[in-house]
């Protein structure tokens, strides 16, 4: 298929009346919980992934890639206003972005930001578009090997890459692992971890397990919790939100340094998403600014950079999701996991099988983006009255979209009480220093990495240095180890810093 | 402080536990030879790695200054407490019924519970969930499970 026939299917497949409506709804619904602090898009998504297994397989993953990216363009609203991040992405939003709502500059933020996000997220569309069919057709000659090294760089990545101890955070990718296995063994029929219950047969169901560590978790640590000192900043008129020229030209640069450290932290395994993206951007611009020291009182820089940066990693992080099969953050292992549940490999096969999903949801980034650009500037008022709903209504809510999700998900009960249990459980291990994003990775990745480990070793007769005599393999492996050295050394300097 | 309320060692010990768990298990099934791996063999790597990420946290945390752990007892009960009461009625008495339970029980997350907003989510948002999920989805349960003897559904 010729590339502008690629294009045609996905502007044929976007747009027919099913996926705009989900699009439309998906990026509806990203915006309010990108907007509500104390909702985050991993609990929402997770919230409303049940849902989508009602629809088909592209309208499903069109509407759930809407509420990720339609989240990342919220979250800055309430770092600018309330000086609390929506979304932990735009947590350094708040640095600059606060500062400007309080010299009265609040709706010049806001649009600046809104205009970042489309200008990161349509340069990292151009890349999903230009990279993933290569990249797809070099993974079409990956071997077994090859496979099981790159999810372990993945897991390896993810387990250590994170805020807190990397030993933490490879207990608890082990934990996914394992959790990913209960069920019946696929090659060998033997039941495993399923204590005598019929329902765990199967194996415990995604939408249980990210209700059980996204949603109740996140409930149980946020629910009454205070929010005073959460003061609204400044007012926001249509004509206050004209962005001056001044401020334009001063983001044009960092929008595009932005986008591009986004999109190059989205495409790697692991790196935690649009958080990383946006620090990693902010940092970059504060180094090569004439004046770092103004960082932090408002400079424009400081909040279009991060902001194109995170929208970048939204869009990017598809790239290995959707041709290697390899998610490289919690949201991305959502999606692959609703894939999964539809039916669909992710995989080098995505492309060439079903064209229509990758190429139609590439069109529907583009298709949400603009929609989210009109629809936020005469919305914004909108979308500021909602940081103003008194988190009373939102927890019981919450709580009760869980239990009837869980139960829709399987039609059984069993899964309600099963999410009771895990999540009680899941609140108890996340609040003594388990990591719940490395977790969701490896409880998707479990499965594949045993089976893909399974076949390298009946290919090569049981000899191991399979992994080290394919150089795609090898070079994954390679790439892990140092990975674990680096974070290992970056340990001990901080504890002899700490001496 | 007590030494087992520290978080790292806490945590630590929590995951040599389920390691020594999952290992202990894996032993009951067969493990294999490498060429035609048995379904032991993945778990029981899994269950001894990270036995050693727990005895590696547990260390560390023994090692330096750690901070203890402040769990939000009432919240978690209340809302794990909320879901369980969900699954274990909804069969018996409805959707509806089992959804108010479910919100009241989750509004004693609060001291003093919101008793006014529970209420007003009860009589809209409840209804709402039975339209969206069992009206327009088609999820098989009944709105309301009457007793027997009031001539219901039995």
């Amino acid at each position: 298929m010729s590339f502008a026939d690629s294009i045609l299917l996905g502007f044929e497949t976007a747009m027919s009346f099913q996926n705009l409506l989900y699009c439309l709804l998906g990026v509806t619904i990203g915006m309010v919980v990108g907007v509500l602090p104390g909702i985050g898009h991993l609990t929402a998504i997770s919230l409303l992934l049940p849902l989508t297994f009602y629809a088909p397989v592209t309208a499903g993953i069109v509407m759930l890639a809407g509420i990720y990216y339609g989240a990342q363009y919220g979250g800055s609203i309430a770092s600018i206003m309330i000086n609390l991040p929506g979304t932990a992405s735009s947590a350094v939003i708040c640095l600059d972005g606060h500062p400007m709502a309080k010299q009265g500059r609040a709706g010049a933020a806001l649009i600046i930001t809104t205009i970042a996000s489309f200008f990161g997220s349509v340069v990292a569309i151009v890349l999903l578009v230009a990279l993933s069919p290569p990249l797809a057709q070099a993974a079409l000659t990956f071997h077994s090997a090859d496979y099981f090294s790159m999810m372990v760089l993945g897991l390896v990545a993810a387990g250590t890459l994170t805020q807190g101890k990397p030993v933490m955070g490879a207990a608890s990718v082990l934990l996914g692992l394992w959790l990913g296995i209960v069920g019946t063994d696929v090659s060998s029929g033997a039941l495993r971890f399923t204590f005598g219950q019929p329902q765990l047969f199967d194996g415990i169901g995604i939408v249980v397990i990210a209700m059980a560590f996204f949603g109740v978790s996140e409930v149980v640590s946020s629910i009454g919790r205070d929010r005073t000192g959460a003061q609204m900043t400044g007012r926001v008129t249509l004509r206050s939100m004209m962005p001056t020229r001044g401020d334009l030209k001063k983001s044009l640069w960092p929008m595009a340094r932005g986008s591009m450290v986004g999109s190059g932290v989205g495409i790697l395994p692991g790196a935690g998403g649009g958080s990383m993206a946006s620090f990693m951007a902010y940092a970059v611009e504060k180094r090569i600014s004439k004046s770092p020291e103004k960082f932090g009182t408002g400079m424009v820089e400081g909040i279009s950079a991060p902001e194109s940066a995170n929208n970048a990693s939204a869009q990017s992080a598809f790239i290995p999701t959707l041709t290697l099969g390899i998610p490289g953050d919690p949201m991305m292992a959502l999606i692959l996991g609703a894939l999964l549940v539809h039916g669909v490999t992710p995989g080098p096969t995505v492309l060439s099988e079903t064209p229509e999903l990758f190429w139609g949801l590439a069109v529907s980034f583009l298709i949400g983006n603009l929609m989210l650009l009109i629809l936020n500037i005469p919305m914004m008022g909108l979308w500021i009255r909602l940081l103003q709903i008194p988190p009373r209504y939102l927890f019981p809510a919450i709580t009760l979209f869980i239990a009837i999700g869980c139960y829709s998900a399987s039609n059984v009960s069993f899964d309600v009480l099963l999410v009771a249990g895990l999540g009680l459980t899941a609140y108890l291990l996340v609040s003594i220093g388990f990591e719940p994003a490395p977790l969701l990775l490896g409880f998707v990745l479990g499965p594949l990495l045993e089976e893909n480990f399974r076949r390298a070793m009946l290919i090569s007769r049981g000899d191991a240095t399979v992994f080290i005599e394919r150089p795609i393999s090898a070079t994954f492996l390679v790439a892990s180890l140092a990975l674990v050295a680096w974070v290992a050394a970056g340990t001990r300097k901080r504890k002899k810093k700490l001496a | 402080m007590n030494i087992i309320a520290r978080k790292s060692v806490l945590a630590g010990f929590a995951a040599l536990v389920i390691g020594a768990f999952i290992v202990w298990h894996s032993l009951g099934y067969r493990i294999g030879t490498p060429t035609r791996m048995g379904p032991g063999l993945f778990p029981l790597t899994l269950g001894a790695l990270m036995v050693l990420a727990g005895a590696a946290a547990a260390i560390q945390g023994l090692r330096e200054v750690d901070e203890g752990v402040a769990l939000r007892i009432r919240p978690m009960l209340a809302v794990c407490g909320a879901l369980a009461l969900f699954g274990l009625t909804v069969d018996r008495i409805g959707f509806i019924p089992a959804a108010v339970l479910l919100l009241f029980v989750s509004g004693l997350a609060e001291s003093p519970p919101k008793w006014r907003a529970l209420a007003i989510l009860s009589l809209t948002l409840a209804p709402a969930a039975w339209f969206l999920f069992v009206e327009l989805l088609g999820i098989p349960v009944p709105a309301f499970i009457l007793p027997a003897g009031f001539g219901g559904a039995s």
